[in-house]
């Protein structure tokens, strides 16, 4: 199983971050409180580490990307789908000094997941 | 995710809606060149498509020129193939974000194009945004209220939205706006653009959803009344059915069709009434007509038509019940005997017209009631008092809702019979308006020429009134139209005097009040001096209605006293009534033997009986002319004004000196009591005594009144009236009666005992009157005292004295 890192962006809380215009889907996320901090699990099977952008902006984590599928191939068509692909936006927000948290990132068997290690 | 400008994408044409950025759309696809734009979609990575809708719904291979140039950029989030049919593909789609096409660049095998991604539309905040805003809020809560099946979900969805603009794009979506509103909606690019197009739609959207509601309402409410109507209607038939009953309406024309064959009825009648009942028959129950026609024939079938009771024809026996019931009244009693002496020998003849005319309290109305049983007729009475509408008695035509026949035909339903006594009660107080004249009507009834078929506005068909035995009563024949006066016998029924009273209060009165106190005939005795003085001094009128309340108040005070077992047989004498009845309640005017000068009793008639009156003058030094006072009649005032005249022309040949006085000093005239009103020819003489007094400073004599007319040349004629004066003249106390020698023969009305009384003058001239009414002129100046001497016992009144008239008592006229 691969273990990627996934760049993580800070923005300053006075940066105005813009949100993309439409609607986009969002990815399921389960939340852990650990003894250190947090992890978050977030479901994003078959999104390239490349496409993902994990985001402070002010309070809140910001996970997106877009879910391209790079599965179909030349004379192959559609019988039937379900999978959500395109453009994704999360946002997280957890009681949690952001500016004071050491945070990592890693994709994991199809999961992103986050940890947070809050300083005491 | 790149920015770049400009992109390529398949193109899905669409047809009948707009889809916008942020919701979920389901599609169907099944055009080639739109699922072979699917399908191009499907294939790529990211399952991007460019959905833009198209102007025609009908064009089934839509050209770039038939698109619209903004459209919206969407991703497929699910897609399914029909079951059974692959060519048909069920899409749910995102909208993302808004596109302006730059640029087609391909048709075949689908529509493909180069397209720019539009920004939101710009976010303002202006007060007229904000207004739009909160009118756009309103709105939706109004939409909410009128869509009562809206899931909840959505409810909550729209209430929570945040951003109108996303709020509009849903609305547009949700709402069945038409494509071309949707498609404005869309290319708006600003939010002040798409909220003002936004409310629009949504105001003319709310104004439908309202009146669909309205309308929605309004039908429910007619539907639900009528079908109720309708079971009800059914569940009882059904019911009946059970019960054994035929249809209602078919029962109640079978029971009228045997009623009509059973009755007795004249021709015509029964052909109208079967005429209605073959209308009655076509007509179902609830038509508002059949109600009226039922009536209606219930109406013809209650009437006597045929029907009348057998005259019982014993003259004895007639006699013996009017005796029975009424005292005296001999030309009545006679005018019903030869009635029905005529009955006997031309049973066809037609029945009298009779009116009787008098005060009140003397027996009319008892009196029909008697004739009805001794003809053995019923009797029916109606008070035509205070009728002002000639409907009343001829009914309204049919065609008024809640019409009656009149009040004839409805008394004739009542007796039952085509022969009762039928009493037409106060036919003198009938009342006219603008909606007819009740007397008019009453012509026909009382004609027997023609009511022998007297048609009633609400029957329509004549009916013959020719048995009926009419009786009208009336208190003075005045107000009577003549041409209704003509047609009737009039019988006048005057005054009783004191000693019919004391008769009638002896053998009616005092045995009846007895029995309503519930005493014993024997419990309580009155003989005849104390009921003569209950008569004398307890009351005063023409009839014997105030008697009888007296009587009956005694009654009642003897029965206290044995209730209370004070004892148990009562004598009453006439010394002890004040005891029982208080103080008297009259004295009645009497004669004043000390008349100033100008001063004359006359006589007069009123509804009750005969009175006593003063006619009061005086000069009025310094003015000129009559003035009349006391509320006189055109025709009394006309009577004094000749006797003025007269006086003043005559002056010489009477032997007046004062001739001047006339010249120079206005008259005046005054008749007490002021407040009733006086008419009438009959105080000429005691004008012209009066005006002479005056004139010759001469006293008239106090124990002499007098009545007559008078002419300008000087004749006195003669009037009506004579017993009832008379007997006031002799109640008053008054000794000498002077009369128009042309009314000697009405002294015979007169009770002898009540002539045995008085002294009687007949005159035929003024002339002769004034020689009569005058005190002489040498013993003027003792007059006073040699009055007084001459009548002892009665003091003077207080009003006698001269100078105060308006003091004068006068106060039996009011009663």
């Amino acid at each position: 199983m691969s273990r990627k890192r996934v760049l993580i962006r800070r923005y300053a809380g006075e940066v105005k971050y813009r949100r993309p215009s439409g609607p986009l889907w969002e990815p399921a996320a389960d939340i852990y409180k650990t003894s250190e901090g947090w992890v978050i699990k977030l479901d994003l099977a078959g999104v390239r580490p490349d496409d993902l952008e994990v985001l402070i902006v002010g309070d809140e984590l910001i996970v997106r990307g877009v879910r391209r599928d790079s599965f179909i191939n030349e004379g192959w068509s559609y019988y039937q789908l379900e999978i959500t692909y395109s453009r994704f936006e999360r946002a997280i927000s957890i009681p949690c000094d952001w500016t004071q948290a050491c945070i990592r990132s890693e994709s994991r068997e199809g999961w992103l997941i986050v940890h947070i290690t809050c300083d005491k | 995710m790149s920015k770049t400008n400009l992109i390529e994408l398949p193109v899905l044409p669409l047809r009948n809606t707009v889809i916008f950025p942020n919701g979920l759309s389901p599609l169907t696809v099944g055009r080639p060149l739109s699922l072979a734009a699917a399908e191009a979609a499907l294939a790529t990575e990211e399952k991007l498509l460019a959905v833009v809708t198209q102007r025609g719904e009908e064009d089934t291979e839509p050209t770039p020129e038939g698109l619209y140039t903004i459209g919206t950029r969407v991703v497929i989030n699910r897609m399914l193939r029909a079951p059974g049919n692959e060519e048909v593909l069920h899409l749910i789609v995102q909208g993302q974000e808004r596109l302006r096409f730059v640029s087609f660049t391909a048709e075949r095998p689908y529509l493909k194009a180069m397209v720019e991604v539009l920004p939101d539309p710009l976010r303002e905040n202006t007060p007229e945004i904000e207004a739009l805003r909160r009118n756009i809020d309103a709105l939706v809560q109004k939409a909410l209220g009128l869509l009562p099946n809206v899931p909840s979900e959505i409810r909550s969805l729209i209430v929570s939205a945040a951003d109108t603009v996303n709020l509009s794009y849903f609305l547009a979506s949700v709402l069945d706006l038409g494509t071309t509103q949707e498609q404005a909606l869309l290319e708006a690019n600003t939010e002040g653009e798409l909220l003002r197009l936004m409310h629009s739609y949504l105001a003319r959207e709310v104004e439908v959803l309202e009146i669909r509601s309205k309308i929605a309402n309004e039908t429910q409410e007619q539907l639900g009344k009528t079908q109720r109507d309708y079971i009800l209607r059914e569940q009882m038939k059904q019911i009946q059915k059970e019960l054994g009953e035929s249809e209602p309406e078919q029962a109640e024309a079978t029971l009228l069709r045997e009623r009509i064959q059973k009755a007795q009825l004249p021709d015509e009648v029964r052909t109208e009434a079967e005429r209605e009942l073959r209308r009655l028959e076509r007509l179902p129950s609830a038509a508002p007509d059949y109600n009226v026609i039922r009536t209606y024939l219930e109406w013809i079938l209650d009437l006597p038509w045929m029907i009348a009771t057998d005259d019982s024809l014993d003259l004895i026996n007639a006699r013996e019940v009017l005796d029975a019931d009424h005292y005296d009244l001999d030309d009545i009693k006679e005018r019903i005997l030869e009635h029905l002496a005529v009955i006997k020998l031309n049973p066809k003849t037609k029945a009298p017209i009779l009116c009787f005319v008098g005060p009140p309290g003397v027996g009319k109305t008892s009196l029909g009631q008697s004739i009805a049983r001794s003809m053995g007729r019923k009797f029916e009475r109606m008070s035509l008092g205070g009728i002002r509408d000639e409907a009343e008695l001829r009914g309204h035509r049919r065609t008024y809702i809640g019409s009656m026949p009149g009040r004839v035909i409805q008394a004739l339903r009542r007796a039952g019979v085509n022969n009762p006594v039928m009493m037409l009660d106060e036919v003198d107080k009938l009342g006219m308006d603008f909606r007819g004249d009740p007397a008019s009507a009453l012509l026909e009834i009382l004609d027997p020429a023609q009511n022998f078929s007297f048609r009633d506005h609400y029957l329509d068909l004549p009916f013959n009134l020719t048995s009926v035995f009419f009786i009208a009563t009336a208190n003075t024949l005045q107000p009577i139209p003549p041409a209704l006066r003509d047609r009737m016998e009039v019988i006048r029924l005057s005054g009783y005097s004191e000693e019919e009273k004391l008769h009638i209060a002896k053998r009616y009165l005092l045995p009846r009040q007895i029995q309503e106190a519930g005493l014993r005939e024997d419990q309580l005795q009155v003989d005849d001096d104390t009921l003569a003085a209950i008569i004398a001094r307890y009351t005063r009128e023409a009839g014997v209605r105030q008697l009888e309340r007296t009587i009956g108040r005694l009654a009642r005070k003897v029965a206290l006293k044995v209730a209370r077992e004070e004892g148990e047989i009562f004598v009453i004498k006439s010394a002890e009534l004040e005891d029982y009845l208080g103080h008297e309640s009259f004295f009645h005017e009497v004669a004043r033997e000390l008349l100033p000068p100008g001063v004359a009793t006359g006589l007069a008639v009123t509804e009750m009986g005969g009175e006593v009156l003063f006619i009061e003058t005086t000069f009025l030094p310094g003015s000129k002319g009559l003035t009349l006072t006391g509320q006189l009649g055109d025709v009394m005032q006309e009577s004094a004004k000749a006797a003025h005249s007269y006086l003043w022309s005559h002056s010489a040949e009477l032997g007046f000196d004062s001739i001047e006085k006339f010249d120079k000093n206005g008259v005046h005239v005054h008749v007490p009591a002021g407040a009733t009103p006086k008419d009438g020819p009959s105080a000429g003489t005691a004008i012209v005594s009066a005006l002479a007094s005056l004139c010759l400073g001469r006293p008239v004599k106090g124990d002499t009144a007098m009545t007559g007319e008078i002419t300008l040349s000087g004749l006195v004629m003669p009037v009506g009236g004579i017993k009832g004066k008379v007997l006031a003249a002799r109640r008053a106390g008054i000794k000498r009666v002077v009369l128009p020698r042309k009314n000697e023969q009405d002294l015979k009305d007169v009770p002898p005992e009540a002539l045995a009384d008085l002294k009687v003058t007949l005159v035929d001239t003024v002339a002769e009157l004034l020689k009569e009414t005058l005190t002489p002129a040498e013993v003027q100046v003792e007059k006073a005292s040699s009055n007084d001497e001459k009548l002892p016992s009665k003091p003077p009144i207080p009003g006698d004295q001269p100078g105060r008239p308006s003091e004068l008592g006068f106060e039996g006229t009011e009663q």
